[in-house]
């Protein structure tokens, strides 16, 4: 990070985001209530580039609505349920290498490349950065680094929810992947196994979904906010679900270059160490991109 | 003299009138002798094989000192184990198991084509025990059948060409490999398939239908071929041939019966993210292995079941998780986690035991007593297992940059000066063995695409394909995942630590971690990349098993590329998976 005090001078919301937060309250832009008009095939608002610390940090509104969460095919993707989210920002992108270097001062990802997603980073990791970026931009952060509790009150970045992520990812669909059932597809809207040739790649080279996200499938796993537990569905509340209490590892959504077809799916859930006392480097397909809580309708 | 007594020849013959009743009939069931163990029963009429017949009290004991001895028909020959009946015309030879007071039928060996004019003799094997029986025709020996006193069998192959196994119903055969992975053969793998051609790889594995019993075929290296037919029509198909044309060299055989000697736990969902405990119980102290499919890494691979439930950091599989067989007691644990899935089922089985009292014969055992413990040893490369000797105090660049990162945030870095300056250089020294490692199997990589270009023809364009991909990514990966840092500068970064330790100052420790940081990614990304490559290797020599399975030339490129893949796969580091898990750990022992 080069310039860390001009970085902690950025407003706590940007003009555009403001912009956005006035004309929610005023009902010029009417608030999305059903996913399916969350899926249109333009971001519904976003924190642009230009008010971004750096390219690539842009956000998208993800308005809230309800969904049907998980799949039959997975025992941990079960039962499908319905669930109510809150709106919530999301970042466009999986964080860059670029920014998490503004933000962190290093790079620990194995294959470099300051556009692709940053990767090798733990939970642990992926939460200090969300405090350290809520900083730099003066918003208050989420999480306690002692504890690693997250604080859904305040507005600074933290990991989304896995709900919050699948009703991303899915962009209004009921299928396996936003554009449908065919894995056949999946070339055309991801990197993984099949065409990445092992690496990561810039992001956002692949189209983005119907919300605007780019590379919600395939490129770098993505870190969640939630512990994971196999048979969590089966008693998650109906409402904005943030996971269970506690856990031994938490999940990751989306599939990375190194992933099947299957596991680029929006429903496929994966899990980790968090990395808390583990010393070592993590593996060089997990990543994460942030969200932020938007104001409340 | 009647035919139905054991006689000697020449000289003994005069003796052997002395096996006959008074009467001139025969005793009761016939005549049977004995020796270290292994029995020959000559029965006096056409006797079914019966456990009953075995145990009579009426047959006639002749001592062992007179052999050689002609038979006139065909006799029994077993231990307290097996049996082997060799059926009229001398063609056939019926293996049973035997177990208290049971005898099943496990296979039959075709050994010679049948006919009239044959004459049995009853040998001794000499200094391997036990007796044996010669078989000819016209006074030219087709095969001579020995039992040994373990239960081995020997099928010393005379003018016959072709041995073959036939009934034996495998429901899986494994081709046993300490390096790198045993090649697994299921019958399902190859629908539509008549028969397997099989590297000859001197020990092949049976797991017979039903869970209770085993079968090891060894024979000396030299030219065989081996195959394996599958049965038509059965449901779940089985292997129930095995063909071996022995090239000259005996063929060694042993089936062992115990209940639970092999298991295949079907892989549930609900077992994956938490303990799971299975009914099977091992019947035995042994290293039982627990081979299974891993899907994040698309190898089958062959776990020793721990003693212990434990956690492991990147090795077999990346970054932390818990080892996923253990015995807690008496009970048998699996854990799976969903980051690294299994498919298919979980197969149980045994090659080795700690002790050879523990148990009956295992594989190795069967591998050792056929062709003696030191060509055993050779093909089965136990010193090939052994860990690549890294740094005298076995610790990785983490734990050695953790510690004086200690040092440093005590402000005690001058005091521990002479500790760091060592650590520094085998950081150094670590990072450029794992580097010459990467570097080994770029080279591998390569000789493996110029052997598929210069032996590949045999193979089916697909299956060249296959294998080249794989050799190419193995070369690709070494060249290119390699950080791009030279050794030079990891060098002169470590002496720049070292530098630090010279003097206490507030700022050493901020600089001393972003050293220590950019000497962690460097050789945490080799580390990964040496367990992937190894990952590769043995992804490698499990597809060319699965490929070239369509004729004896295909087998032994198969042959060539597995043995390639075990040389570079021999001496691992502390990421590439290795048969035992962790030096202190002692798989499954008591």
């Amino acid at each position: 990070m080069n310039d860390p005090v001009r970085i902690l001078k950025l407003p706590t919301f940007s003009l555009p985001a403001t912009a956005v937060l006035i004309a929610l309250l005023a009902g010029c832009l009417k608030p999305v209530e059903k996913h399916e008009k969350a899926a249109s095939t333009e971001p519904v608002s976003s924190l642009p580039a230009k008010d971004a610390i750096s390219p690539g940090a842009e956000m998208v509104l993800v308005s809230g609505g309800e969904f049907l969460m998980g799949s039959s095919s997975a025992v941990d993707a079960g039962p499908v349920h319905k669930v109510m989210l809150s709106d919530f920002y999301m970042d466009c992108r999986e964080v860059t290498q670029e920014l998490y270097e503004k933000i962190m001062g290093r790079n620990p990802s194995r294959r470099k490349g300051q556009s692709n997603p940053v990767e090798r980073v733990r939970w642990s990791d992926a939460i200090k950065f969300c405090n350290a970026r809520s900083e730099a931009e003066g918003l208050q952060p989420c999480y306690d680094l002692a504890t690693r509790e997250c604080n859904f009150e305040p507005d600074g970045y933290r990991l989304p929810t896995e709900a919050e992520w699948e009703y991303a990812c899915r962009g209004g669909s009921k299928g396996d992947y936003y554009f449908g059932d065919d894995p056949a597809k999946l070339e055309s809207h991801a990197w993984f196994k099949a065409n990445s040739r092992r690496r990561t790649h810039p992001a956002a080279e692949k189209p983005a979904n119907p919300l605007g996200l780019y590379d919600m499938a395939g490129n770098v796993w993505e870190w969640c906010n939630d512990w994971y537990r196999v048979d969590y569905y089966a008693q998650s509340p109906a409402t904005d679900p943030r996971g269970p209490r506690e856990g031994e590892k938490k999940s990751l959504r989306g599939g990375a270059f190194s992933s099947s077809a299957e596991s680029c799916s929006s429903w496929t859930r994966y899990c980790d160490e968090p990395g808390f006392t583990d010393a070592c480097v993590a593996s060089d397909d997990y990543g994460f991109r942030c969200v932020r809580r938007a104001p409340r309708r | 003299m009647s035919a139905r007594t054991i006689t000697t020849l020449t000289a003994a013959a005069v003796s052997a009138t002395l096996l006959l009743h008074p009467s001139g009939r025969a005793f009761g069931q016939g005549q049977k002798i004995s020796r270290q163990g292994v029995t020959a029963w000559v029965p006096a009429a056409k006797t079914p094989v019966a456990p009953e017949a075995l145990n009579a009290a009426e047959w006639e004991a002749v001592a062992a000192d007179r052999l050689p001895l002609v038979l006139q028909r065909e006799a029994w020959l077993g231990t307290e184990t097996m049996l082997c009946a060799l059926e009229p015309g001398g063609a056939k030879v019926a293996v049973f198991t035997r177990r208290a007071e049971r005898l099943v039928l496990r296979a039959s060996i075709h050994a010679g084509p049948a006919g009239t004019g044959v004459q049995y003799r009853l040998v001794d094997n000499g200094s391997r025990g036990g007796l044996g029986v010669e078989v000819s025709r016209d006074g030219v020996v087709q095969y001579t059948l020995r039992a040994l006193p373990s239960g081995l069998i020997e099928l010393m192959p005379g003018k016959s060409g072709l041995l073959e196994f036939s009934g034996c119903r495998l429901s899986y055969a494994l081709v046993p490999s300490l390096i790198g992975t045993d090649l697994l053969y299921a019958p399902a793998a190859f629908p539509g398939k008549q028969r397997l051609c099989l590297p000859p790889m001197n020990l092949l594995v049976g797991l017979v239908e039903g869970g209770d019993c085993t079968m090891a075929a060894a024979w000396p290296p030299g030219d065989q071929t081996v195959q394996l037919g599958l049965a038509d029509q059965e449901s779940p198909r089985s292997f129930d041939r095995l063909a071996v044309a022995p090239a000259g060299r005996s063929v060694y055989l042993q089936f062992v019966e115990q209940p639970g000697i092999w298991h295949a736990e079907p892989l549930k969902p609900a077992y994956l993210e938490k303990d799971a405990v299975i009914a099977w119980k091992r019947p035995f102290e042994a290293k039982w292995i627990g081979y299974f499919f891993v899907e994040s890494e698309d190898i089958g691979y062959p776990y020793y079941f721990l003693n212990e439930k434990r956690k492991l950091w990147g090795r077999y599989m990346r970054s932390w998780y818990e080892y996923p067989v253990w015995f807690d007691g008496a009970r048998t644990c699996l854990h799976f986690e969903k980051k690294s899935p299994p498919r298919g089922d979980l197969l149980i089985y045994c090659l080795e035991k700690h002790r050879r009292d523990a148990g009956p014969a295992s594989p190795v055992e069967v591998l050792e007593e056929a062709l003696g413990k030191e060509e055993a040893a050779g093909l089965l490369d136990f010193a090939g297992i052994e860990e690549r000797p890294l740094l005298a105090h076995r610790e990785a660049v983490c734990a050695m940059t953790n510690k004086m990162q200690e040092f440093f945030n005590a402000g005690i870095e001058v005091k521990q000066k002479a500790f760091i300056a060592q650590r520094c250089g085998d950081v150094a020294d670590f990072i450029a063995m794992i580097r010459r490692r990467v570097e080994e199997y770029g080279q591998f990589g390569r000789e493996m695409q110029q052997l598929l270009h210069d032996r590949g023809q045999v193979l089916s364009e697909d299956a060249r394909g296959d294998l080249e991909s794989i050799a190419g990514e193995i070369e690709q990966a070494a060249r290119e995942d390699l950080p791009k840092v030279s050794l030079e500068e990891v060098r002169g970064w470590t002496n720049q630590m070292k530098q630090l330790a010279r003097e206490v100052r507030p700022s050493n420790s901020q600089q001393y971690e972003k050293l220590a940081q950019q000497c962690r990614s460097v050789a945490g990304s080799q580390d990964e990349l040496a367990r992937e490559l190894s990952i590769r290797a043995i992804r490698l020599m499990e597809t060319a098993a699965a490929v070239g399975v369509d004729s004896p030339e295909q087998a032994r490129l198969v042959a060539r590329i597995v043995a390639d893949c075990r040389r570079i796969l021999r001496h691992p580091t502390w990421w590439e998976p290795r048969r035992y898990c962790e030096p202190k750990s002692n798989p499954g022992a008591p």
